[in-house]
């Protein structure tokens, strides 16, 4: 399957309830989407192109814009390796509400990374079953409730 | 029968602060938990708020016994927003530092694996050999011994020694000697292998469905690695295999990172013979263009992925790092099922390096 191919089949399938799937370079394809479509465009994109395996997810803070990024990256391993494309799936989600689903039913492998990402960020995953502390340290809650050291208005001490 | 929770750590438990929480029953470990972020240091905060050269000396600290793969990571990540060329010597050179990086990780994980199962003699012989030859290698390329933040954004910063190539080919020699004695005193005695076969089985569909990564990976029957699915610096002109192994036990991780030191040390070899002339860096700017990047690197546990996000300033937006031990963490459920005296091997075999994780 060609790249170009995945993006114009994701652009009929999905049409207006995703944002345009781009290209970045080779092998890199990135799609926006809202949460409300996330697990059928996860689905799909699991069974059609058999991304079985998750590589990463990350939090990103635009504060300007008022909102997070979930971002997710995705590849395809079979027996014989990695396949060297990799899609990515940007989840915007409202600074204010921070809730977006959590793909632990697709991807068991990105447990800890959105863990993680509800640790640090504040980013609530729905349906994830243990979201606890992972990273900080078991006071942290007293000593700076309510802040999440990478969003960007936690400011480190020489900043 | 009544069960008893404890934990194994905060203190170094194996190589770092890390804590396991097992619940045992008699004999039979019925939970193990890793709870990782004794050492969190926040790496990926301090990074938007240093320039991007800066970061270097930063983000090599996550992983010390490994620190050429994550900055050839960052690296390809900038040269990549840059748009920029990296002169072949280079590229060459960074092969070089990766694979003598990769021996230097296998050899102090060897050595840790040695005590944990008993065998004193393989502990101090996989730390004599790695001070003695290769980080006094990486030294004389480098300038440092451990950290030696030599793979900067454009190449590295400085050109090979004058008869480093001389000096490396004598080392490798002696290193294929040691590596038989290896397999003759450890890989191959009866006792090591009693301990490590069939014990911690992962299976194939099991590993992908983790998202385990590296030798925990292949040790599993899948030829997963980044230098051949997706080649970077010089990857695709050099020839090597990827060892796997399919039975997926502790035994077979360990024999993957057994051979690829013996594969390492012919890449290096290989990258020699075929160094080219030219620049060893070239001239990088400061502010980094508006962008995205997703750069990935066989690191020695695995595949690291770097994710920068740059707003076209002198320093990151965002810079995230999926690292091979956070990706290993999973793994660790292994340890179900099995008794308690084989935890050690099993968290041995997964080589997890908590650094790595915490970042």
């Amino acid at each position: 399957m060609n790249e170009a191919q995945i993006i114009d089949e994701l652009r009929d399938k999905f049409g207006e309830r995703i944002g345009t799937p781009e290209r970045l370079r080779q092998h890199r394809i990135v799609v926006t989407v809202e949460k409300e479509n996330l697990l059928d465009l996860a689905k799909f994109v699991k069974d059609t192109y058999d991304l079985n395996y998750a590589i990463s997810v990350s939090g990103i803070d635009y504060p300007e814009q008022n909102k997070f990024v979930v971002v997710y990256h995705l590849c395809k391993m079979s027996e014989e390796g990695h396949l060297p494309l990799v899609l990515t799936l940007k989840v915007p989600v409202n600074r204010q509400t921070p809730r977006t689903p959590s793909l632990i039913s697709i991807w068991q492998s990105v447990e800890w990374h959105e863990r993680e990402t509800w640790e640090l960020f504040g980013i609530e995953f729905e349906g994830h079953p243990k979201l606890e502390r992972l990273l900080l340290h078991e006071d942290w809650d007293e000593e700076f409730p309510n802040q999440f050291p990478l969003r960007k208005d936690f400011l480190l001490e020489d900043e | 029968m009544s069960s008893m929770y404890f934990s194994v750590g905060p203190q170094h438990p194996g190589s770092g602060h890390f804590r396991m929480k097992i619940t045992l029953q008699g004999d039979i470990i019925l939970n193990a938990e890793p709870d990782p972020g004794f050492v969190h240091r926040s790496v990926e905060k301090i990074a938007e708020t240093r320039e991007y050269l800066q970061n270097v000396p930063l983000i090599e600290r996550q992983c010390l016994s490994d620190v050429s793969s994550v900055t050839l990571a960052y690296a390809m990540g900038i040269e990549e927003l840059l748009g920029i060329e990296v002169p072949p010597r280079a590229q060459y050179i960074r092969v070089i530092m990766c694979e003598l990086s990769r021996i230097m990780s296998h050899l102090y994980w060897l050595a840790i694996l040695g005590i944990f199962v008993g065998h004193s003699t393989m502990f101090m012989w996989g730390f004599g050999d790695r001070d003695i030859l290769i980080t006094e290698t990486a030294e004389k390329i480098a300038g440092a011994r451990v950290s030696y933040s030599y793979i900067i954004p454009g190449g590295v910063r400085y050109d090979l020694p004058d008869g480093i190539k001389e000096h490396t080919m004598k080392t490798l020699d002696y290193f294929q000697g040691r590596l038989k004695e290896y397999d003759a005193i450890f890989f191959s005695n009866p006792i090591f292998k009693r301990r490590t076969k069939g014990v911690g089985v992962l299976s194939r569909s099991e590993a992908i469905r983790l998202g385990v990564t590296g030798p925990t990976l292949r040790g599993s029957g899948v030829r997963g690695d980044i230098r051949k699915d997706a080649p970077y610096a010089a990857y695709d002109e050099l020839d090597f295999e990827i060892p796997v192994y399919s039975e997926g036990d502790s035994y077979s991780r360990s024999l993957v990172r057994f051979r690829e030191m013996k594969i390492s040390s012919s890449i290096i070899r290989q990258a020699f013979e075929n160094l080219p002339e030219g620049d060893f860096k070239v001239k990088t700017r400061k502010k980094v263009p508006e962008g995205e990047v997703f750069s990935r690197v066989e690191a020695a546990r695995g595949e690291l992925a770097c994710y920068l996000i740059s707003d076209g300033t002198r320093k990151p937006y965002r810079l995230k790092m999926s690292t091979p031990s956070f990706r290993n963490l999973p793994g660790f459920s292994l340890m179900k099922g099995s008794m308690l005296a084989d935890m050690p091997p099993i968290y041995m075999s997964l080589d997890y390096w908590p650094l790595e994780t915490d970042r």
